[in-house]
């Protein structure tokens, strides 16, 4: 038996509530080792310190106690006020949270605009011209022609490589791509719909927009 | 689960107010017990204890008869033992486990040697960390079983071991550091 063995042993022992006097095979070791032989001598004195801790008493009277609460009717009331209260908070939050969504959420239209550029083999030589004539919903074209330019607009100001230019991220971040629905993307797409349909709206009313 | 447990539960659960005054008498200890190794200190541990049972009665028609009693109290127990560790703040805990001061129990009747022992011992419980302190104590002092207590410390059973082998490793190495076995015969 080797110091490991032996000191797994004497868990086992304990775990099982056995004696450290009743196992020949930890008197073995430790007659042996005089490591064991100590950590077994302060096992024996902690154990012996253990049995002599002490725990006040509880209160005599926890029964009344227990009782006299459980037919007080007013901790059941409190206890109805907290889950109204909990539930009129969720609402809020769930309430909160689609009132962002209903913010945040870009409206339908550039999305597949962006699957269209993400399978392109090489970066784009033709700067921002990867958004293709055919890839235009008729019905989107307005909006699609806004979120265009305004990238256009963006990337020349700029300069900011982005996922629709086919060219890699200048951050050298390979491990987070820009996401096309997050970010500036997104908000530029969210702006771009509104401003989509506001030139909707317009075109119902005043014929085809001049662009 | 015997069988004069199981007849207590269900006259508890007909609203028998004598019969609660009796389950509560008969776990009190156990259940103050765990709560004041946990916590600490004694007015937090009977209110610990108090909240318990409350739950204990409200909860009792949910309760799985297929299942031993005690460790379901002392889980009950575990809970609220650690609603109440994370909602008090920083309060430090007692240094002492016994002795003279206002938390700890009073008038130890121990001759020196061995309260000179049982100082020795706090010390090394104070020199543990939160979770090796109260399985260690839990197992060694409140004699509870291992799947109990990873029950009221809501971890697995394997986890509850480590912590006591390496708290028991710790304290023994503590002790013989401190010299407190040299007038131990070896
Ligand atoms: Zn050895």
């Amino acid at each position: 038996m080797n110091c490991r063995e032996w000191e797994a042993r004497i868990n086992e022992v304990l775990d099982n509530r056995g004696s450290l006097d009743g196992d020949p095979e930890l008197a073995r070791h430790a007659r042996e080792c005089a490591i064991c032989a100590g950590l077994l001598a302060s096992t024996r004195e902690l154990l012996a310190g253990v049995a002599l801790l002490d725990v006040p008493p509880c209160d005599p009277q926890m029964a009344d106690r227990v009782i006299r609460e459980l037919r007080t009717p007013e901790r059941r009331v409190s206890v109805g006020l907290y889950r109204v209260a909990a539930v009129a908070s969720l609402a809020t939050a769930a309430a909160l949270l689609l009132g962002a969504m209903l913010v945040f959420t870009a409206p339908e239209g550039p999305a597949p605009i962006v699957e269209q550029t993400e399978d392109l083999p090489q970066p784009s030589s033709e700067g921002v011209a990867v958004v293709q004539p055919g890839d235009f919903n008729r019905d989107d074209l307005d909006r699609d022609m806004v979120v265009k330019l305004w990238r256009e607009t963006r990337e020349s100001v700029d300069g900011i490589p982005t996922l629709l230019t086919g060219q890699p991220e200048s951050s050298g971040d390979a491990a987070a791509p820009a996401q096309p629905d997050g970010g500036i993307d997104g908000l530029a797409e969210s702006v771009a719909g509104s401003f989509g349909f506001l030139l909707d709206v317009l075109a119902d009313a005043d014929g085809p927009p001049q662009s | 689960m015997s069988e004069d447990v199981r007849e207590l539960i269900d006259r508890c659960l007909a609203g028998d107010t004598v019969a609660m005054a009796e389950l509560v008498e008969l776990y009190r200890g156990h259940v103050f017990g765990l709560c004041y190794r946990m916590l600490g200190h004694r007015q937090d541990a009977e209110d610990a204890t108090q909240e318990t049972f409350l739950r204990v009665f409200r909860a009792l028609r949910t309760y799985d008869r297929d299942r031993d009693f005690r460790p379901w109290l002392l889980a009950i127990a575990g809970n609220r033992c650690r609603s109440h560790i994370s909602s008090r703040y920083r309060r430090p805990r007692p240094r002492r486990l016994t002795g003279d001061g206002d938390e700890m129990v009073d008038g130890s009747p121990h001759p020196a040697g061995e309260r000179e022992l049982v100082e020795e011992v706090e010390l090394a419980l104070d020199q543990l960390r939160e979770e090796y302190r109260q399985a260690f104590l839990l197992f060694h002092e409140q004699q509870l079983s291992y799947a109990e207590i990873g029950e009221a410390l809501g971890c697995p059973v394997g986890t509850v071991k480590t912590w006591v082998h390496r708290a028991r490793r710790e304290m023994a190495e503590w002790i013989r550091r401190r010299g407190v076995v040299e007038e131990v015969e070896r």
